[in-house]
């Protein structure tokens, strides 16, 4: 597998993912399945590419979206699996 | 060697198709068929190449001329647009959601779902789209046609259905896949170990 690497904001109910989704067109956030690896969340999550992270990240912090209702990951994956580290919001 | 003429002109996808087939399997060797759009020029190509024969097409008054030379194969009963490749399996999707519900999670689940194919270890031998769900090879979503593109480079077979791009008025919006018919959507289920409806 190539490397990739990307960010992944992961939410707890599909509501507040489709609400992000609306906000975060302008980072070109794509709509993709929740990683396995992060189980404690709703099965939709917008992941955005690695240099759009904090724009990303202050178009959240700015919305009306409770913060509560959603988590940021930087992913890593490779030949080795994923990884995923949960990063400050 | 017969010559044969058929003015096809205004009959819808998928009979010029199958016109052109009955007159090839019947050992026409010069067959020139008529039509007024270019969905229909591309799907007799197809049969062209699937039957072994040359194909040559143009402009003509009103629509197109495609022109057949050469005596065909004795095809298979029904034309491919490639060899199949494996049973493996096809996906067919018939609406631009998945399930029935709010259509703004349907589409979403959609587009997650192209994605978790495209990512998967065995991609399907082809994706068919019908209906409503060929807006999603004519839209103009980056996310979809990233993912439909991975599913080519991987040797998918993305056909979409002719017809109804033409009746969504989308035909000129095509952006990937292969316009197609019913002959060709319905030999691809056929050849396929499965098919996934979503």
């Amino acid at each position: 597998m190539t490397k990739r690497s990307y960010g992944l904001f992961a939410f707890d109910s599909p509501h507040a993912a489709i609400a992000a989704q609306r906000l975060l067109v302008e980072v070109d956030a794509a709509v993709m399945p929740t990683l396995r690896a992060i189980s404690a969340s709703c099965g939709m999550s917008l992941r955005v590419a690695n240099e759009q992270i904090e724009r990303a990240r202050r178009i959240m912090a700015a919305s009306d979206i409770d913060p509560v209702l959603y988590r940021l990951y930087a992913v890593e994956q490779d030949d080795d699996g994923t990884r995923c580290s949960l990063l400050e919001k | 060697m017969k010559i044969m003429q058929i003015d096809a002109m205004g009959k819808a996808c998928p009979q010029p198709v199958i016109l052109a087939k009955k007159a090839l399997d019947g050992g026409s060797g010069d067959l020139t068929v008529l039509v007024d759009n270019q969905a229909a020029v591309e799907n007799l190509t197809r049969l062209g190449n699937s039957m072994d024969v040359g194909v040559e097409s143009g402009t003509a008054e009103g629509g197109f001329y495609v022109h057949f030379i050469g005596e065909a194969k004795q095809a298979e009963p029904q034309a491919a647009p490639r060899a199949a490749k494996g049973n493996g399996y096809a996906v067919f999707i018939g609406k631009d959601t998945v399930g029935d519900g709010e259509r703004e999670l349907g589409y979403n689940l959609l587009k997650m779902a192209i994605y978790t194919f495209a990512q998967s270890d065995e991609v399907p031998a082809s994706v068919l789209f019908m209906n409503s769900g060929v807006r999603l090879p004519a839209g103009d979503e980056a996310q979809v046609m990233e993912n439909l593109q991975i599913l080519i480079d991987r040797g998918t077979d993305v056909l979409v259905c002719g017809t109804c791009l033409n009746y969504y008025h989308l035909s000129e919006q095509l952006k990937i896949g292969i316009a197609s018919n019913m002959y060709d959507i319905i030999s691809a289920m056929q050849r396929a170990d499965k098919v996934i409806t979503l």
